[in-house]
């Protein structure tokens, strides 16, 4: 299984993601830990679309990283379509854009 | 289980090579892609496999006919469409927004990790062919549901740009 964490530019949202995944961040870290993950805040717009590897998880799994500019939100469908047709290793790409603020409640009357 | 990292992702990778059961290994994949994948991209694709003439410009009803024309939403961007086969090529067409560039790169280095195996992927972007016409009356279709007023210029613009899309196709199949 290949970990993809993307947002919009890879520089914050998904390495925190990435870094949760991989127990490097405890579930309530604090400014400077956030700070000191590497590669926090470094890419820039020319790099979108690189992956970039966070570390190897506990099941030996690849956890990358990346920004996708706009095709954050269609990627997913892109890539597990396009897997599925010719069958490349198992992939969960996550997109991390929603995560930032909880999804608004539906409330019944 | 082990997964080599060393493959050349700054560099940029030419060409995606997959395994599978399902396609043969000899397989060319061709996917044309452009932002809302519901004419231009099938239009190409169906010129490459046949289903249109490349040097006849094809009526409004033949364009009509064509599978996944002007059927694309907005929820269907990314989803491949298969077109068809013609020899050893498999042909789709899909719609990647304004993010085709780095969609597609961050694709082919998932593709380099996963160690994939089968034949080329190439990648064929119709925007260049695309016109105003086509543009406008793509927007009045599918984003904003007009297709009384979208479908007639969308189909006109086509049109205007077979030729164009013509030799597109003919210089991707060589």
């Amino acid at each position: 299984m290949i970990f993809y964490y993307h947002c919009y530019r890879g520089a914050h949202l998904s390495i925190v993601a990435a870094a949760l995944h991989l127990n490097k961040l405890n579930s309530h870290p604090g400014i400077s830990d956030i700070l000191g993950l590497e590669y926090f805040d470094k890419l820039q717009p020319q790099d979108m679309g690189v992956p970039v590897l966070a570390g190897y998880d506990t099941n030996g799994c690849p956890v990358y990283f990346l920004g996708l500019g706009p095709g954050s939100r269609i990627f997913t469908q892109f890539a597990l379509e396009l897997s599925s047709t010719v069958a490349v290793a198992p992939l969960l790409s996550v997109r991390t854009i929603p995560y930032p603020r909880p999804a608004p409640e539906r409330r019944c009357r | 289980m082990t997964w080599k990292t060393e493959c050349s992702l700054s560099s940029g990778i030419d060409r995606a090579i997959i395994k599978s059961d399902k396609i043969r290994r000899d397989w060319r994949i061709y996917i044309y892609h452009c932002y809302g994948g519901s004419h231009s991209s099938v239009t190409a694709a169906a010129i490459h496999v046949g289903l249109l003439h490349p040097e006849q410009k094809p009526s409004w009803q033949l364009l009509l006919s064509l599978p996944y024309f002007d059927t694309q939403k907005a929820s269907d961007h990314g989803k491949l469409q298969f077109m068809g086969t013609v020899g050893d090529d498999l042909v789709f067409s899909v719609g990647l927004q304004t993010a085709a560039e780095p969609a597609i790169k961050a694709l082919k280095a998932l593709f380099a990790i996963g160690q994939s195996e089968i034949g080329p992927i190439n990648f064929i972007g119709t925007m260049p062919a695309v016109n105003l016409w086509m543009k406008i009356g793509g927007i009045c279709s599918r984003v904003l549901g007009l297709k009384g007023i979208g479908r007639p210029l969308v189909l006109y613009g086509t049109q205007r740009a077979y030729s164009n899309l013509a030799r597109l196709v003919r210089d991707v199949k060589g």
